[in-house]
Parts: structure tokens; sequence; C-alpha cells
């Protein structure tokens, strides 16, 4: 079960939503908890999503759950998950 | 104002691309929107609307022209935009995907119905889409790309030598492609086309999203899609052969306005004959491949190499869709428009949805399009050529709908 992320900043946190916010052009922090297809996410766009996140925190290709593409908020918690 | 815009480096391959359908045949490189209606659409307005936006953006009637070898357009200052009234949407949109068109853009209108036909050297879906809402919107400021850097993508060297050396680095994720030939559809002319059409809602869409999400994921539609296509074309002469789709990359970001830029590029996917006994393996076969062309900076590899075009004679163009024997072939084109997102209310009428066309080189002269509005899920099948004894797109379309849903 993924959890809202809290208020905490943290690596994951700071990749995915400056990533998202590249990729989206708006201000994915301020829109965590909105859907990611509604702020404009499609399949091509999350794979850039995602190996910028990778590349970033230096992480070996992700497999997230599907639940995991809901929000930003819940991208981030299960990349943080999957980083530990 | 000079009335000569010479295209960018970044249009080189669309004008090759243009230039491979005339060669074959075709009326060159057209995009074509058919606006559908729920009632009569307000013609004075969208006269009204083309008129305006023609006296804003000059560049809208312009013509394609050659100076000194070199592609570009000529501004045609005082010429008048018209919009052409027909009775029947079919058998113009037909006709008008059939003729050479010497604007960027062609409007007919219908009863219920409005037809758009662009140069696509000029003009993707998305631009196409903006620029229909511009003709509804009068205080509209949207962009019409006279800054050619616009149209490059991203973040490549300047210069030759440093863009020569990133164009280097597209053999090394060619090379799993090139080892055996890929199935190509047996289709020898890129004209006459024929289309077909299915647009999936309801408990039906609810049925395929269910098992797309189910393989690939939620947002693994292109991939889901891929693999279903590539299974059907198994049925149709693929089996155990490579097959390699020119999958259409979106390269414009969210928000961006500008409607005269084609910001296509294409990724090369293959996917071996032994990854397609099942759907769910050929779709993340499929995922897979896309994965792999991002990651190995392919995409900005292939726009690098493609910034030399006029040096390579056009050949890489022109192999990097099939056009010889010996370079590297693709099976079909597959493009996904995503959502199409139009006003609702566009002219005066309510807009149920947007059929979607485009003209096709000869090889492959096999394309699958996709998008979504209103109505649903809209999937259309493209077939060039005149070739007898090989399924039409209506039966391969019909398949693609019963790989989708069993």
């Amino acid at each position: 079960m993924l959890t809202p992320m809290s208020q905490d900043d943290d690596a994951v946190a700071t990749a995915v939503f400056s990533a998202l916010s590249g990729l989206l052009g708006l201000d994915a922090r301020s829109r965590a908890n909105d859907d990611l297809a509604a702020l404009g996410l499609d399949s091509q766009g999350l794979l850039r999503l995602l190996l910028e996140v990778e590349r970033a925190l230096g992480l070996p290709p992700l497999d997230l759950p599907d639940a995991a593409f809901t929000s930003p908020a819940t991208l981030v918690t299960a990349i943080r998950d999957a980083a530990r | 104002m000079t009335n000569w815009l010479p295209a960018a480096s970044a249009d080189l391959f669309q004008f090759a691309v243009d230039g491979m359908i005339r060669d074959h045949g075709g009326p060159g490189s057209l995009g074509q929107f058919i606006v559908r209606f729920e009632h009569a659409v307000d013609l004075a307005r969208l006269r009204a609307g083309l008129a305006r936006l023609a006296r804003r953006h000059p560049l809208l009637l312009a013509t394609p022209a050659r100076r000194r070898a070199w592609p570009g357009w000529r501004l045609r200052l005082g010429r008048a935009a018209d919009v052409e009234q027909t009775a029947s949407a079919e058998t113009v949109a037909a006709q008008h995907l059939q003729s050479g068109q010497t604007g960027l853009l062609r409007l007919a209108i219908a009863p219920r119905a409005v037809i758009c036909t662009f140069d696509h050297r000029r003009i993707d879906a998305r631009g196409a889409a903006l620029l229909l809402a511009a003709l509804d919107q009068p205080a509209s400021a949207l962009d019409l790309a006279s800054d050619p850097t616009f149209r490059e993508l991203a973040g490549l060297p300047p210069g030759a030598a440093a863009l020569g050396r990133l164009a280097r680095t597209l053999l090394p994720a060619l090379r799993p492609l090139r080892q055996s030939p890929p199935w190509r559809p047996p289709l020898g002319a890129a004209a006459p086309l024929h289309f077909a059409d299915q647009i999936l809602a309801g408990t039906a869409l609810a049925r395929v999203t269910a098992r797309q999400t189910a393989m690939v994921g939620r947002f693994g539609e292109t991939a889901f899609l891929m693999g279903a296509w590539a299974r059907v074309l198994d049925r149709h002469g693929a089996a155990g052969r490579l097959q390699v789709h020119a999958l259409a990359m979106d390269d414009r970001r969210p928000g961006e306005a500008v409607l005269a830029a084609n910001r296509h590029s294409l990724a090369l996917l293959g996917l071996a004959a032994g990854a397609r006994g099942e759907l769910a393996s050929a779709a993340k076969a499929a995922a897979a491949a896309q994965r792999a062309w991002l990651s190995a900076g392919a995409d900005r590899a292939m726009a690098a190499a493609l910034r030399f075009t006029p040096f390579l004679s056009q050949r890489l163009v022109r192999a990097q869709l099939g056009d010889f024997h010996g370079g590297l072939s693709a099976s079909t084109l597959i493009a996904n428009s995503g959502v199409m997102r139009l006003p609702t209310n566009w002219l005066g009428g309510t807009v149920l949805g947007i059929d979607h066309r485009a003209t096709l080189p000869h090889r492959p002269g096999l394309a699958l399009f996709t998008s979504r509005d209103p109505r649903g899920w809209c999937l259309t099948v493209g077939r060039a050529g005149a070739t007898s004894g090989w399924p039409s797109a209506a039966r391969l379309l019909s398949d693609l709908l019963a790989e989708l849903d069993p």
C-alpha cells in the first residue's frame, strides 16, 4: 500500500518533482496529489521520466507496481521504497 | 519583410519524407483531421477565423519552394484564404489526401464536419489541433514558429564535429535491428491510400484497458497496442521474422503552443519473432524496446544524424523508412497522438471527436494511428498501394480488435 508523501523533502522527491515539472511544464510539487494522467503524463512521458529519475539517482531500471503511477506523491513513495 | 523562409535543418527530414512519397506516386507528406460535430458548423465564423489567422501569420498561406536547391517556404502576401464547401466529408477528405497541396492548410466544411488537411512537413498533429483551436479564438497569441531553432531537438550540440560524434552513437542502437532483414508488407506504391477506423468505448474499452493494465500497466497503451499489432502482422506473413516498427515520438512539451512545427522524431523498435508468442510478452517486448531506444540516447543520436540529411543524399532518411533493401527497414509506422484537445464547443458546434489521416511512404506503406477523444479510443489503420492479395485496412483493423478484445 502506497502512502501519500509527507512534507519532508529528500533526494527522491526532488528528482521526481524536478523531472515531472520539466516534462509537464507545471509545478509538480504543488500538485503532488493530482492524477498523473490528468496532469498530462502519457506512456512516452513516463519512460522519459523514469529514465531521468534513474539517471539522477543512480538507480537501476525501476520496475514499479501500477499503483505507483497514480499521482506525483505515490510515485515518490514508490521510488523511495524501491531505492531502499 | 522577406518573402522567403528557408527550411531549418530540422525540417530537412520532413522534406525528404515528402520527396519519398511523391517519388512513388503519392501527393507528398500530408496530415488530415476530420473534425466531427453533433450539429452544423458556422461557416461564416470559420471563414472569418481563417482570414484573421492568415492576416496575422502569412506563413499559413506560404507555398513550398526551392531557392538554389535549398527547400523552404515562399510567402504569398495578399493571397486569400478560403474554405471549400462539400456535401460529403468522406469524399472531400479522400480527394484532399490524394491531390497535391500548395498551402500549409486546406479547409473544407461539410454538414457536420470540418476537414483540415495540413502540410505534414511543417505541421504535426498537436500543431494542427492548436491551429484549429486558434481559428475560433480571436485573441489567441499562438506562435507559428518563425524561429527555426524551436524545431530542433533540445540539447543537440552545436557544430558539425560534435554532431557527427553524437550521430555515430546511433550505430550501436541500430545494430540489433540489422542482424536480419525485417519483414515488410508486400505493398508497392504510395497511392492509393485506404483507411479503416474504429472507436473503442464503453464496456469494450473497459475490457481492453483492464487487459492492458494487467499486462503492461496503466501507461502501457502504446506498448500494448504495438504488441497486438505485431501479432496481427504475424498472421499475415510476418511470423518468424524480425519486425521493426517506426514509432513517432512526440518531442513537444505540454503547453507548447507552436502551430507550424513538426516535432516528430521516429524511434525504431525491433520486436523479435520469439517475443510475440503471447500478447503479454509482445507488449512487454515493445515496452522494453522503447525504453532501450531512449536509454541509449538513440533519439538524440538520430536527430544529430538527420541534421546531415542534405549531405547523405537522403539515404539515411529513406533507409529509416525502409526504402533500401540493404539499409534499415521499418515494417510499419505507428503514431499515438494521445488525447486530442479541442474545445468542446468550437465554431458554434459541439465537437464529437477527430478522425486522423496521413499520407504514407510506399515503404512500409502500412501505418497504425491512435488517439483519444470524447468518443473513446480511436484506432485507424492506413494502407497504401494497390497490391491485391494482401489484407485490406479493414481486415487488418478487424484482426487488431480481435487481438485487443478477444
